[in-house]
C-alpha cells in the first residue's frame, strides 16, 4: 500500500503534558511503531499523556491493544491519561468492545490540565 | 383476553422441573394463542415471585405480548432485534450480562428467547441451531436461570423442530413439561464449528493475503462493498470484520489465507481461509474483560456482522461473514 497508509507517531511536550498525534491507519503493521514510541523519554518524563486519535482514519483491534496498553502504562507511572474522540470508526470500535467507560476522553489534547 | 393471569399462575407448581442451574426448555407452539398459553404462565410466575424476566422474540410475538400484558409489561425487560441484531452469535453474551447484572439479587432470572423466527434464512437457522447446542454449555456451571425458547410449528420446517429436541433438556408441548428424549448435553454434542459450510452460489473473487497486504483487502472490500450499495456505516464495519479475520490468519495461523468475495440471495458474503484451527467454543462470545489488552478480534466480527459462520478442523478455518444488501 501507499506510504501514506502507513501510520505516522509525532510525540509533543508542551511543559508536563506529552501529546501523542497518531495518524495514518492503525492496524497491525501499525501498532508496534505505536508501542515503541510509548517507551520514549519524552512520554515517559511527562506528567500528563494525552492521545490524539483525530488524524486516524483506520484503527482495528491491534491498535485498541496498543491505545489500552498506554492507558496501564500512564497509570504505572502515576501519569494522567486522555484520548480524543476520534472519528464515528474509532468510537464504534471503542464502543463493541466496551472500553469507552474505561478510558478517560477529551475534546481537544489542550482540555486536560497539566 | 383472559390467559394472563399472574397470580394464579405463580401458584402452579412446576417445581418438579425445574434445574438447580440452568434450565434450557423449548417451547413448541402453534400461532399467536399458542405462543401465549407458553409465555404468559411462565412471565406470570416471574412476576408472582419477584423474578427479573427479559423476553427477546420477535418484533410482531414482542408487540403481542405487551399488549396482552397490559401494566405489567412495564416490569419485564423487552430486547429488540434493532439492539440485540439478526446475529445469534450475540445472544449468549446478551444473557449473560443479564445474568451478571442480577447476580447480586439471589433471585433466579427469566428469560424468553426466540431465535428460529419466521423469515430466517437457511444460514441463520444453521447458526441458531448451533447456537442453541452452545447454550448448553455457556451456562452449564452458571447460576440458576430458565431459558424459554418458542419454535412456532406451523411456520418452522420438521428439521428445526428436530434440532430443538437435540439442544433442548426440557420441552413444553400442550401446557406440559417433558424431558427430551433425544438431547445432546454438552458433552456429546457437536462442536459448534464442526462441518463444512455449502459451497458458494455465485462468482467468487479470490484474494491472496499476508501480513504486508491488510491494507489491500480493506480497500477491496471497501471497493465491492460500495458496489453492492451498502451504505458508509455498513461498507465500515464490514472492513473492520475483515480486517479482524485476516489479522487473526496473519498473527495466528500460518501468516497468510485467502479471502473470497462473492453476491448470493441479496448478500454479500465474505469468507477468508487459512491454516488454523479455532479451539475456544465459545470464541468470539465471552466479553473480553478490560484488562486484557487483545482477544477481541472475533467478538468485534460477531457484533459487527448480520451472521457469522465459523467452520475449523484439521484442515484450517473457515470464517464466512453476511451482510445484508439494502
Amino acid at each position: 500500500m501507499a506510504a501514506q497508509d502507513h501510520l505516522r507517531v509525532d510525540v509533543q511536550r508542551d511543559q508536563e503534558r506529552a501529546v501523542v498525534q497518531l495518524s495514518g491507519e492503525l492496524d497491525l503493521a501499525g501498532a508496534p511503531i505505536f508501542e515503541r514510541a510509548l517507551e520514549s523519554d519524552e512520554l515517559a518524563a511527562a506528567e500528563t499523556v494525552v492521545l490524539d486519535l483525530e488524524g486516524l482514519n483506520f484503527v482495528d483491534s491491534s491498535g485498541l491493544r496498543v491505545i489500552l496498553m498506554a492507558n496501564d502504562r500512564a497509570r504505572e507511572r502515576g501519569q494522567q491519561f486522555a484520548i480524543t474522540p476520534g472519528s464515528p470508526q474509532v468510537q464504534r470500535l471503542l464502543s463493541i468492545t466496551n472500553v469507552t467507560d474505561h478510558l478517560r476522553v477529551v475534546a481537544s489534547p489542550g482540555e486536560l490540565p497539566t | 383476553m383472559g390467559l394472563y393471569q399472574p397470580e394464579q399462575a405463580a401458584h402452579r407448581d412446576r417445581t418438579a422441573n425445574v434445574d438447580a442451574g440452568f434450565h434450557h426448555e423449548a417451547l413448541l407452539y402453534s400461532g399467536d394463542s399458542g405462543f401465549l398459553r407458553g409465555t404468559l404462565p411462565f412471565i406470570g410466575e416471574a412476576l408472582g415471585a419477584g423474578e427479573p424476566v427479559l423476553v427477546a422474540v420477535g418484533e410482531a410475538r414482542a408487540k403481542l405480548l405487551q399488549e396482552v400484558l397490559g401494566d405489567d409489561a412495564e416490569h419485564v425487560r423487552f430486547l429488540g432485534v434493532d439492539q440485540i441484531g439478526r446475529n445469534p452469535a450475540r445472544v449468549i453474551p446478551a444473557w449473560g450480562k443479564l445474568l451478571r447484572e442480577h447476580a447480586t439479587d439471589g433471585r433466579p432470572v427469566r428469560g424468553i428467547g426466540e431465535s428460529a423466527w419466521l423469515g430466517r434464512s437457511e444460514a441463520e437457522l444453521e447458526e441458531c441451531r448451533r447456537h442453541e447446542l452452545l447454550l448448553n454449555l455457556a451456562f452449564e456451571d452458571g447460576p440458576q436461570w430458565r431459558l424459554l425458547c418458542p419454535y412456532d410449528i406451523d411456520a418452522l420446517e420438521d428439521s428445526v423442530i428436530e434440532s430443538a429436541q437435540l439442544s433442548h433438556p426440557w420441552m413444553a408441548v400442550d401446557g406440559t413439561t417433558h424431558p427430551s428424549d433425544s438431547y445432546l448435553d454438552p458433552s456429546s454434542a457437536p462442536g459448534p464449528f464442526e462441518g463444512s459450510l455449502p459451497a458458494p452460489r455465485g462468482e467468487v473473487e479470490r484474494h491472496r493475503f499476508a501480513a504486508d497486504g491488510l491494507g489491500a483487502v480493506r480497500g477491496a472490500i471497501s471497493v465491492r462493498a460500495a458496489e453492492a450499495h451498502l451504505d458508509a456505516e455498513a461498507n465500515g464495519d464490514l472492513v473492520l470484520a475483515i480486517n479482524e479475520l485476516v489479522t487473526n490468519s496473519v498473527q495466528h495461523a500460518g501468516g497468510h489465507g485467502t479471502l473470497d468475495i462473492w453476491i448470493e440471495d441479496r448478500e454479500l458474503l465474505c469468507e477468508v481461509r487459512d491454516r488454523g484451527r479455532i479451539v475456544d467454543p465459545l470464541a468470539g462470545r465471552v466479553p473480553p474483560p478490560l484488562d486484557q489488552p487483545g482477544g477481541r478480534g472475533l467478538w468485534l466480527v460477531n457484533h459487527l456482522c448480520d451472521l457469522v459462520q465459523i467452520r475449523s478442523s484439521e484442515s484450517g478455518n473457515a470464517v464466512r461473514v453476511h451482510a445484508h444488501l439494502p
